[in-house]
């Protein structure tokens, strides 16, 4: 069974259960514990009608927008109203993406298409990058079954590039089979990064008590699953590409926490990080002023 | 449907790999998203020697979303119901991820049949059945594998079931005298049994 949040609805069951085969030994007590409940696959359908809602309300990656929006959002906030006024000094614009959960992946794989569209001289070095992911998830052990069609997907839109413009590079990332597939392949990445420098990173699950191999599993391959440090710091290292996160939080003053992942420390300032905004829950991209 | 090419090569791999004792049909149409597996169950346990036949379906969305499977033949156990088939595991459910395959979901049906959760029921029936009882739940699940995923046997006429096959051989009637008047009496027991008196 689920362990939903709907669990304990109760309808009316499909079939009530007749006696059968052999099984008519059961105790009277038995018969009345059966209690009727939503099915798996209801519960399935509602938590999807409730994601297909949300995801309505706004595209998978939105046009640019002034940071006022941030201003707006957090007006009755003072706490993050002041580090949003704080921000507004170094820079100017965001771009949101949809809260599903895969925030971080899209906003990362978007603002790195991105800067490889603005930036032609780096953008050979991330094709070869990406070619390189490949090897990098057969060797995590994953089958080439099951990563081949979003690498290819992936590797498509990278190549496309050098061809096409900022609009069209919005289109295709609002476009489901498109994104989503780039999300997936980036989070194969992560994943098999993660697993094959697994000596360094299991110390950081201590709490949880769980492998690499259960996080992997649970929190990034499992698509919809949101991201924190452990998955940025893979990520970074495995495509070499450097993420600044400022994070908003309710904490006093108008200092906003910057979070660095280089994924060197001695190229640290030879190139500029993508930025990404996160508040509680959410990542979005950030834009400096020019 | 965009997820073909994968489907395809999916079902090209459980066709290429032997030892997993899995098949898959598709069906004539040339379809993929809808199909029939069968899958041998483990030995040393109540489902050694049946072969079981899964609906599987495979949603639009397919490999974001799990592929949907359902016991077709009857299977006595406490996460598969013994009415419509229906199966409690996580893989399928919330536990998916693009990573697993059609493959790697029957495998983990054949495990499933080795190692039942009576603690996480689909069928609360046949749970408690289980839990009181696991001798007594094992012969009633050896006895459903031999009547409902018995892979020799005969394919029987229209409107002949085979639980009321069953009841009538457990009578002592000749098997073939029984499916003879089950057919002509379409499957009415007990005008079948008067007839054999």
């Amino acid at each position: 069974m689920l362990k939903g949040f709907l669990r304990h609805k109760s309808i009316q069951p499909l079939t009530p259960p007749s006696p059968t085969l052999r099984a008519s030994n059961m105790t009277s007590q038995e018969q009345n514990d059966w209690q009727p409940e939503l099915t798996d696959e209801q519960i399935l359908a509602f938590e999807q009608k409730i994601k297909d809602e949300e995801a309505e309300k706004i595209p998978l990656v939105c046009q640019k927008e002034s940071i006022d929006a941030l201003e707006k959002e957090f007006q009755d906030n003072k706490p993050f109203l002041e580090k949003v006024q704080k921000l507004k000094e170094t820079n100017d614009e965001l771009r949101k993406c949809r809260g599903d959960g895969n925030c971080f992946f899209r906003a990362f794989a978007f603002a790195w298409f991105e800067s490889l569209m603005r930036n032609p001289h780096i953008f050979k070095a991330g094709v070869e990058k990406l070619k390189s992911t490949t090897e990098l998830l057969l060797s995590g052990g994953f089958q080439e079954l099951a990563f081949e069609d979003f690498y290819d997907v992936t590797l498509n839109q990278l190549e496309q590039i050098p061809d096409s413009d900022p609009d069209l590079l919005l289109v295709n990332f609002q476009t489901e089979e498109i994104s989503n597939s780039i999300v997936m392949h980036l989070r194969f990445v992560t994943s098999a990064y993660l697993k094959i420098h697994s000596a360094e990173y299991e110390p950081f699950l201590i709490v949880e008590s769980i492998s690499i191999d259960q996080f992997c599993a649970q929190e990034v391959e499992a698509f919809g699953r949101e991201s924190d440090h452990l998955q940025i710091t893979a990520l970074t290292k495995a495509l070499d590409v450097p993420v600044e996160v400022l994070y908003l939080d309710g904490s006093s003053g108008d200092h906003v926490a910057v979070h660095e992942f280089w994924p060197d420390e001695a190229s640290k300032g030879s190139r500029k990080a993508l930025q990404l905004i996160y508040r509680p829950g959410h990542y979005d991209i950030l834009y400096r002023k020019e | 449907m965009s997820n073909m090419k994968r489907v395809q090569k999916e079902i090209l791999a459980i066709e290429q790999d032997k030892e997993a004792h899995i098949e898959v049909i598709l069906p004539e149409d040339g379809s993929m998203n809808h199909m029939t597996a069968k899958i041998s169950g483990p030995v040393n346990t109540p489902y050694e020697g049946g072969l079981f036949t899964v609906d599987v379906s495979v949603p639009p969305e397919y490999p974001f979303l799990p592929p949907k499977m359902k016991f077709v033949s009857r299977v006595y156990h406490p996460n598969i119901s013994s009415q419509t088939g229906a199966i409690c595991l996580d893989i399928l459910k919330d536990k998916w991820t693009p990573v697993l395959t059609l493959k790697s979901a029957l495998i983990s049906l054949q495990s499933l049949l080795s190692t039942p959760e009576p603690d996480d029921p689909q069928d609360a029936q046949v749970a408690a059945h289980y839990k009181r009882d696991k001798e007594d739940f094992e012969q009633t699940a050896k006895y459903w594998t031999e009547v409902y995923a018995n892979p020799n046997a005969e394919v029987l006429p229209d409107g002949v079931k085979p639980e009321a096959l069953a009841r009538l051989v457990d009578m002592g009637f000749g098997r073939s005298n029984a499916i003879n008047a089950l057919a002509e009496f379409k499957g009415d027991e007990q005008a079948a049994v008067e007839s054999l008196l």
